[in-house]
């Protein structure tokens, strides 16, 4: 096949012939089987040159120092939900174990339990002056006023006496804490009595103070 | 277009004439800092990052070039409306590739005259078939084929490839081209089937 004719099945493939030219040449080449095969291949041809040309100029551009005329951000990387659900829990625990320290705590558990029935006592008595000046330092955090308040007070049968007794328990368990001696020895004599005005009450500051959340938080 | 707002013409004529005037072209608009940012930002304003940009805008440069090398660029728009039309086709194809990987079912987009799918999107199996024929020949019949249909003169083919004159590059050129078409002709089951119709 001639050269001239080559070139123009190459122009035909490129379009760049007249549409004249072109129809006059795809004529020609559906009536030539020859021609038609050569035609083929030239397709093909051009298309693996194109592929090459596209590969080539690729390199090029790839190899061009465009990067430094943008600020390349990295693609943002996506935080595993379980990252995002361990954090949570996390966050859900230290505030469980915060709410469950300061509401399991001896200072609270002793604000549960009031002294009501002595704090409307009229003081007609000088041991009531000293059980109220008791219980007012007592509602003060003024421990140890409240215990030397406490001390005048004659031991003598009767309420004062009981309402002494569990306003020493829980002085002790707000300032020296439940586990002390002090805290112990002043509640294991009011459980002693079961008849004792403060006896129910004991019990359940005893189960509340042996809880097992209680334990679990204040396990030291 | 950056430096080039008045300058389209020249741009146009660089590529035109292939060889490293058209390298140097496709450079100059690939490192234009407009052109860089409106591809980077409609790219990241339809979900892609600055990396897949950069690649658009290559993959839309080589469409350019092969578009005006075959006189389908008709100036019927200015280069860089011309040009952001194609990287806004090749997004979509870009997006449909990957979204058809993933098993997502993306329509294909309407066909415009730029386009030149077969020139980016060719199938693996394809490519294979394509590289399969280029290596009939020897490697400096397919370099001396690469040079020609990227519209290298003579005179620089000569000089790139050590030919000595042109003469030896035009004889070259052909006793190339024949030996491929002649192998294939003897060959076809190595032409890939959507070249027969």
């Amino acid at each position: 096949m001639d050269e001239l004719l080559m070139e123009k099945i190459d122009q035909l493939i490129m379009g760049k012939l007249d549409p004249d030219e072109e129809v006059q040449l795809l004529d020609l080449i559906d009536s030539d089987a020859a021609l038609k095969e050569h035609y083929i291949a030239a397709k093909a041809v051009n298309a693996a040159m194109e592929m090459e040309i596209a590969s080539d100029l690729r390199a090029y551009l790839a190899g061009t120092d465009v990067i430094s005329q943008v600020t390349l951000k990295e693609k943002p990387r996506l935080i595993p939900l379980f990252l995002i659900g361990t954090a949570a829990t996390i966050l859900i625990l230290i505030l469980a174990t915060t709410t469950a320290y300061y509401s399991l705590s001896d200072a609270s558990i002793a604000n549960n339990y009031k002294i009501a029935s002595v704090a409307v006592r009229g003081a007609v008595e000088q041991q009531d002056v000293y059980f109220n000046e008791a219980v007012s330092a007592f509602y003060k955090d003024d421990y140890e006023n409240a215990i030397s308040s406490l001390a005048l007070i004659e031991n003598e049968e009767g309420i004062i006496n009981e309402e002494k007794e569990w306003l020493t328990a829980l002085i002790y368990l707000k300032s020296t804490g439940s586990k002390s001696q002090e805290f112990k020895t002043s509640l294991d004599q009011i459980l002693t009595n079961e008849n004792h005005e403060y006896y129910k009450q004991a019990e359940r500051l005893q189960g509340e103070l042996s809880s097992f959340w209680k334990k679990l938080v204040f396990s030291k | 277009m950056g430096a080039y707002d008045n300058n389209y013409e020249a741009l146009i004529k660089d590529i035109e004439k292939g060889g490293k005037f058209c390298r140097e072209a496709l450079g100059k608009l690939y490192r234009d800092k407009q052109i860089l940012n409106r591809v980077i930002n409609y790219v990241k304003y339809n979900g892609g990052y600055e990396e897949e940009a950069l690649s658009v805008l290559a993959e839309a440069l080589i469409i350019l070039e092969r578009n005006i090398r075959y006189n389908k660029y008709k100036y019927a728009s200015n280069l860089s409306t011309y040009l952001f039309g194609i990287v806004k086709h090749c997004w979509k194809q870009e997006r449909r590739k990957n979204n058809t990987e993933s098993g997502e079912n993306i329509p294909i987009p309407e066909k415009l005259d730029y386009q030149n799918p077969e020139l980016i999107y060719l199938s693996n199996e394809l490519q294979t078939k394509l590289d399969e024929i280029l290596n009939l020949i020897g490697a400096k019949c397919k370099q001396l084929m690469i040079y020609w249909s990227q519209s290298y003169s003579y005179e620089e083919i000569a000089t790139l490839m050590d030919f000595g004159n042109v003469q030896n590059v035009r004889k070259q050129k052909f006793y190339c081209k024949s030996k491929i078409l002649e192998t294939l002709k003897q060959n076809p089951e190595l032409i890939p089937e959507i070249y027969h119709g």
